[in-house]
Parts: structure tokens; C-alpha cells; sequence
């Protein structure tokens, strides 16, 4: 499921997507997809921002704001930020990210299976990728991860009920 | 090379290694070629694992780190604080201070032998050697300078079981190796340093022309010898507590009487009859106190005659094990002060020409080396001995006259202060109690208190040797006595009760009904 386009590319990990109108909309914290060439970038949707292009639309009824602008239908603009957290190249993990990805990128949500992919290297459990990116990501946003490979990755429940501690305890 | 220095201060200096050294241990750098000595002042961890990693002890801290993303290895590293010794100056015989801390970056390497050996002064096997063991953590022989030892004291203090008794028994049967064949005297108030006696015997003692000899003396064979008590001595011996100054003042006028005629010896009789002598009308129930309490001195422990007999107890190459055990400790200290007091005076009068070999048991042309056991008893922090005074003497001044001693205790606290201070060598074995460490840490050279923390957790036979004897503090692990320890050692208790167990039930004991064995007549 495509949550959106890259709009802009920050940095080798920070990426700007736009979020169609009629997208469903995803929580801080979901891990997510970018196809690239036969690479597939993870992320994580760091931050979701909410903005209006134009300045004087507040103070147009909403009734009144197809006449005053008809062809702006989305008024609305909502972006996620993403955070490049590794990539996964012929079942090789990399928790780096030398080639970010393009504008115009889909990202998806990363399916349960390749999220499971993505945490498991040299056959063990692993999410080495948490303290290069601790200072980088909101403790929600650590804790989000936390969520998701706790529910899809049990065997290695009780290393994440320590992490959790840490992290909470953390700054 | 084993670390690299990261810091340094007015302190000293801190250095990174991924290898376990023990506080304590030696490491050195180069500078402009010269080999600096550096001792291990305190280990850390450069890196602590987060506490919550170590919350759940079924799991492996490292595993989960490297889970998180932590390298399991930055973990395995220690910041060591160190303090700069300096570099052996040949020519003044001991480490030179360079007053500069080694640079950021600079490499640290172990200590080696070639600059080990500069901690001992002297070399082992050569004349006035002691080998008391190696340093700790390698096997380089710390060698003591019985020069120094004799001629400045040394002092062995441990709580019980650390290994004192053992030590000693290192100290004295290297006293009596043919490199140094020394008159030592035991004064042994437990009666624990007979298997000392096996000295005589033991291959690395005894060459073809030289064999230590052992004297033991019994306790039933340690005398007092009446005229050589002092007569605050035999005040003391009188006073229970009810001698009034009348009597006081009496026995001190019979007393000198006795030592103005001139008469150099004197039995008790003669000290008897001088008292009756005072007898008038006047102080006739004085002077019957002063004669009723004068029976103490017919105590089996004083003569007439015998003494203690010096020249034969300090012999070159002799050991004499003066065994005081079950002796009262008031009387102990008696024989001790007398001992000393004679010593003393013998040492002191032959180095001043007063005595010569007409002088019998007087003239002690040679040092001597007496080792007192408990020493607290004999030269108490509080409270009065009749041999401190003697003793705190012999510390101060016994230098010039060739008297060494040897203060052992298990209490340094409850030992004299100035008589502890006196020890120019200190060997210091595990001593748990704080006030005792304090004591030791007030005792001691400044450059050896950084060891001092060291105390409690040092193990059995593991000591630190600093003063004069050495050319500076180190840990050593104690050498193996060639002879045995048995008594000495804590006694198995279980293993003795099953023992005796057995022995009953084979050889079962006549029942003895309760009325024949307490004869009440029943």
C-alpha cells in the first residue's frame, strides 16, 4: 500500500513525502518501504507535518473556498517525514544508507515478513540500527518501532523488554 | 605494549587497556630511552553497560548489546589511574621522581624484569639478602636489606589467618641463611614458632661448614632473675591495687639500701632482710604488708640466680624461640622488659667499651634481631606495659647499638603509636578493620598509602613491603616457608571433631555414674 511520494530529499536519511488526500493515513513510529532499483530503503515515519499553501485560506468559510479558489480542492497539505534507517539488497541487511532514495519514490509500508527480514541479520535477531539513530528519533518514535517488532518478532521479546526500559528510562 | 595514556594530572596519569592488571602491579613507559616505573593506582571500567541490559540475568549482557547496537568489545576495556615511580638511579640507589607525567597517546608497557629488580636493594643470595617472594603478578624476587631491617626495625602487621606468623617465619629462616647468620630471638607468646626448629635441617639453610642453630626455651625454663628487676618492677609485681605509700615508700628505702652496699646481685632473702631491717615500733603492720606481699616474688618464674642468659641466647647463626606461652601476660611483659633491658645495655655498654669479654653475658660484640610477637601486649597504644618503655627505647635509639626488632600484631591500633612509626620497614598483610587501617595509613611512608586500600582485600600470603628495606612499596606474594606451619595454621575443627568421633567410638570410655565422678558422697 503506497502511503505517498517523496517530495523531497533532506539528507542521505531524511526524506519528505507528500500524503494524497485520499491516503490512509499512518502513525510516527510505522516502518516503511522505499523501492529503489533493486534495493529496498527502510525507514520510519519520524514526524507528520499538517501546513496550508496559501496563507488566506483560514479565513475563507469552507463553504465559500471553492468559489475563492477553485482549483485548489486540497487545501490540506501533510507531509511525513521519513528516516532512512538501512537498506535490505538480496537478503543482505545494511543498517546504513550510502544512495538515498529519489523524488517521486513510493514509499510503502514494510510488510511483516520483510520487517522481520530487515531485523534479523547473521541468522540472530537484531536492531543495531537503534543506537546509531537514538539521538536521531523521538523517544515515540524509538517506542513505535519497539511496538511493531515486539508484535512481529517474539523470539526476541524479552532483549526488547530491556531496550523498552532503557529507552523509556532514557533521555 | 598494553595501553595508551589518555589523561594526566597533577595526580598522576590514566591509560586505557583492554587487559586486567591487579591494583597494585607495575607498568612502565620510555621516555628518551629511560624506563619510567609507574604503579597501578585503580582500575574502572572505561564503559559501562546500560544497568537495564543487566536487569535480566538469564541474559548475556553482551548479547543484548549487540542487539542494541553496541559493540560488546568497548565493554572489555579499563581505565586505569596509575601514579609515576620514576627511573632507579644506580648511583643513588633508589627511583628518582622525574616530576613529569607521561603525554597523551603515550604507549604503556608491563613492567619487566630489568626494571623490577631495581625494587629490591640488594641482589638475592648475596650478602644481607632476605627473599620474601615476588612481586605480585609476576615472578620477579622482592629481596629485603637485612642491613636496613636489623638497623631500622621492621614491623609485620595482619589480622589473624592473613599469614603473619607464616611471614615471620619467611623473615627469620632468611635471617638464618648462610648469607646473613644472624642471632634472632623469638619471643613467641603462644608458643606457635617450634617448627621453626626444623631450620636446622633444611638444604637451603645450611651449607658444609655452616648448620643455624635452634635453641627453644621452655616456658618452665624462662626465669627472672631477682636483681634484675627494677624496683618499680617489683612494686608492680607487690601492688595489688592496696599498697599504700607508706609501704611504697619503705620498699624503696630497703630497695636502695640494698643497691647503695654496693652488692650488684642480691637474692630475695637479702632484700627480705633489708625490709626487716626498717622494722621499729612505728610502722610494724607497714612493714608485715610489705613482707605478706612480698611472697608474690616466690613465684616459680623468679630466681635467685638464674637469669636470662644473654651471650647464650644471642648466638651468630642461632635462633632462640623464648616460649612464654601460659605465662600470665603481666609477667610476659616482665621477662620481655627484663630481656630487653639486659639487651640493651649489653649492646649499648660493648659499643661504648664499658663492657669487653671479661664482661660475662654483657658483651655482645654483634647486632642483634629480636622478633616480639603481639606486640601490643608488650607495647600497648593505652594503658601501661612494664616493657614499653624499654621497648619504645630500643626503637628510638636501638639503631646506634645494633638492636633490631621486629614488632608483629594483629591490632595496630591497640599497638603504641610512636613504637609502630619507628618501624622503618612495614610488611602489611590483609587487615579488614578501619581503625586498624588507619593506624597503618598514620605509620607509614606517604608514597605506600595509595596501597593502603588495598588492605582488606589482599589474600592470604599477598603482603605490601614498603620502607627503607625496599626501594619502594610493592605487593608481593609472600615465598613458600621452608619449613612447616602446622601450628600456625586455623585448626579443621569438623575434620577434628569426626576424628575424635571415631576414636571414641572404637576405645568407648568406662561409664562413670554422676555421683563417683563428682565424689559428692551421694
Amino acid at each position: 500500500m503506497v502511503l505517498g511520494d517523496i517530495i523531497r530529499v533532506e539528507d542521505a536519511n531524511t526524506y519528505v513525502v507528500k500524503i494524497p488526500p485520499d491516503a490512509p493515513r499512518e502513525r510516527i513510529g510505522r516502518f516503511v518501504k522505499i523501492r529503489k532499483d533493486d534495493r529496498v530503503i527502510v525507514g520510519v515515519i519520524k514526524n507528520i507535518t499538517h501546513s496550508i499553501r496559501n496563507e488566506l485560506i483560514p479565513y475563507i468559510e469552507p463553504g465559500m473556498q471553492p468559489k475563492y479558489a477553485p482549483f485548489n480542492e486540497d487545501f490540506r497539505e501533510s507531509y511525513y517525514v521519513i528516516h532512512g534507517l538501512g537498506i535490505m539488497l538480496d537478503g543482505v541487511i545494511k543498517y546504513e544508507i550510502d544512495s538515498p532514495p529519489d523524488v517521486r519514490d513510493s514509499i510503502e509500508i514494510l510488510s511483516p515478513a520483510e520487517l522481520k527480514e530487515f531485523h534479523t541479520i547473521d541468522n540472530k535477531p537484531s536492531i543495531a540500527y537503534f543506537n546509531a539513530n537514538r539521538d536521531a528519533l523521538d523517544k515515540k518514535v524509538l517506542i513505535g518501532m519497539l511496538d511493531q517488532v515486539e508484535a512481529n518478532y517474539p523470539e526476541c521479546n524479552m532483549m526488547l523488554k530491556l531496550v523498552r526500559k532503557y529507552i523509556v528510562r532514557g533521555k | 605494549m598494553i595501553g595508551t595514556v589518555n589523561f594526566s594530572d597533577e595526580e598522576g596519569f590514566t591509560f586505557i587497556s583492554c587487559e586486567r592488571f591487579p591494583k597494585g602491579m607495575f607498568v612502565c613507559y620510555a621516555d628518551v630511552g629511560t624506563k619510567i616505573l609507574c604503579r597501578v593506582k585503580h582500575a574502572e571500567p572505561l564503559k559501562r553497560y546500560p544497568e537495564e541490559f543487566l536487569m535480566d540475568a538469564r541474559l548475556p549482557a553482551d548479547d543484548i548489546s549487540a542487539f542494541y547496537g553496541l559493540d560488546p568489545l568497548d565493554f572489555k576495556y579499563f581505565s586505569y589511574s596509575a601514579s609515576v615511580i620514576g627511573y632507579f638511579d644506580a648511583a643513588m640507589g633508589e627511583f628518582i621522581n622525574p616530576r613529569t607525567n607521561p603525554s597523551c597517546g603515550q604507549k604503556i608497557e608491563l613492567a619487566g624484569k630489568e626494571i623490577l629488580k631495581d625494587i629490591s636493594k640488594i641482589q638475592e643470595g648475596s650478602r644481607g639478602s632476605a627473599f620474601m617472594g615476588t612481586v605480585l603478578g609476576g615472578d620477579t624476587g622482592i629481596v629485603l636489606s637485612v642491613r636496613d631491617l636489623v638497623s631500622q626495625h621492621v614491623s609485620v602487621i595482619a589480622s589473624t589467618g592473613a599469614g603473619k606468623s607464616y611471614t615471620v617465619g619467611v623473615l627469620v629462616e632468611e635471617l638464618l641463611k648462610p648469607q646473613n647468620m644472624a642471632p634472632v630471638l623469638v619471643f613467641d607468646p603462644h608458643g606457635e614458632y617450634s617448627s621453626l626448629g626444623e631450620i636446622s635441617n633444611m638444604p637451603g639453610c645450611t651449607t658444609p661448614s655452616y648448620r643455624p642453630k635452634v635453641k627453644t626455651v621452655k616456658p618452665e625454663n624462662v626465669k627472672i632473675r631477682i636483681s634484675d628487676l627494677l624496683v618499680s618492677d617489683f612494686i608492680s609485681i607487690m601492688d595489688d591495687g592496696t599498697m599504700s605509700d607508706k609501704m611504697k615508700t619503705l620498699f624503696k628505702s630497703a630497695y636502695h639500701n640494698l643497691k647503695n652496699s654496693k652488692k650488684k646481685q642480691f637474692t630475695r632473702n637479702e632484700l627480705r632482710g633489708e625490709i626487716e631491717a626498717l622494722r621499729d615500733s612505728n610502722n610494724e603492720p607497714t612493714i608485715e604488708g610489705i613482707l605478706w606481699r612480698f611472697g608474690k616474688l616466690y613465684a616459680n618464674i623468679f630466681d635467685d640466680f638464674q637469669t636470662i642468659p644473654l651471650a647464650e641466647y644471642f648466638r651468630v647463626g642461632q635462633l632462640t624461640i623464648m616460649d612464654v606461652s601460659g605465662i600470665e601476660e603481666t609477667f610476659q611483659q616482665l621477662i620481655a622488659s627484663v630481656m630487653l633491658r639486659r639487651l640493651f645495655d649489653a649492646r649499648e655498654g660493648t659499643e661504648n667499651n664499658r663492657y669487653n669479654e671479661s664482661h660475662v653475658d654483657k658483651f655482645l660484640p654483634y647486632p642483634v634481631f629480636v622478633v616480639i610477637e603481639e606486640a601490643h601486649r608488650f607495647a600497648p597504644h593505652s594503658g601501661e606495659a612494664k616493657s614499653k618503655g624499654i621497648l619504645k627505647t630500643i626503637l628510638s635509639e636501638g639503631r646506634k647499638f645494633g638492636v633490631g626488632v621486629c614488632l608483629v600484631s594483629q591490632r595496630p591500633s591497640k599497638l603504641d603509636a610512636d613504637s609502630l612509626s619507628q618501624c622503618m620497614t612495614q610488611i602489611t598483610m590483609r587487615i579488614i578493620n578501619p581503625t586498624d587501617q588507619q593506624q597503618i595509613a598514620q605509620s607509614i611512608e606517604s608514597a605506600s598509602r595509595d596501597l593502603i586500600s588495598e588492605l582488606p582485600s589482599l589474600a592470604k600470603g599477598q603482603a605490601i613491603i614498603s620502607g627503607v628495606a625496599i626501594n619502594t612499596p610493592t605487593i608481593v606474594r609472600i615465598r613458600k616457608r621452608l619449613t612447616s606451619d602446622a601450628k600456625g595454621r586455623s585448626k579443621d575443627a569438623p575434620a577434628m571433631w569426626a576424628a575424635q568421633r571415631k576414636y571414641e567410638e572404637k576405645h568407648p570410655a568406662p561409664e562413670v555414674r554422676a555421683d563417683e565422678e563428682m565424689d559428692v558422697g551421694v
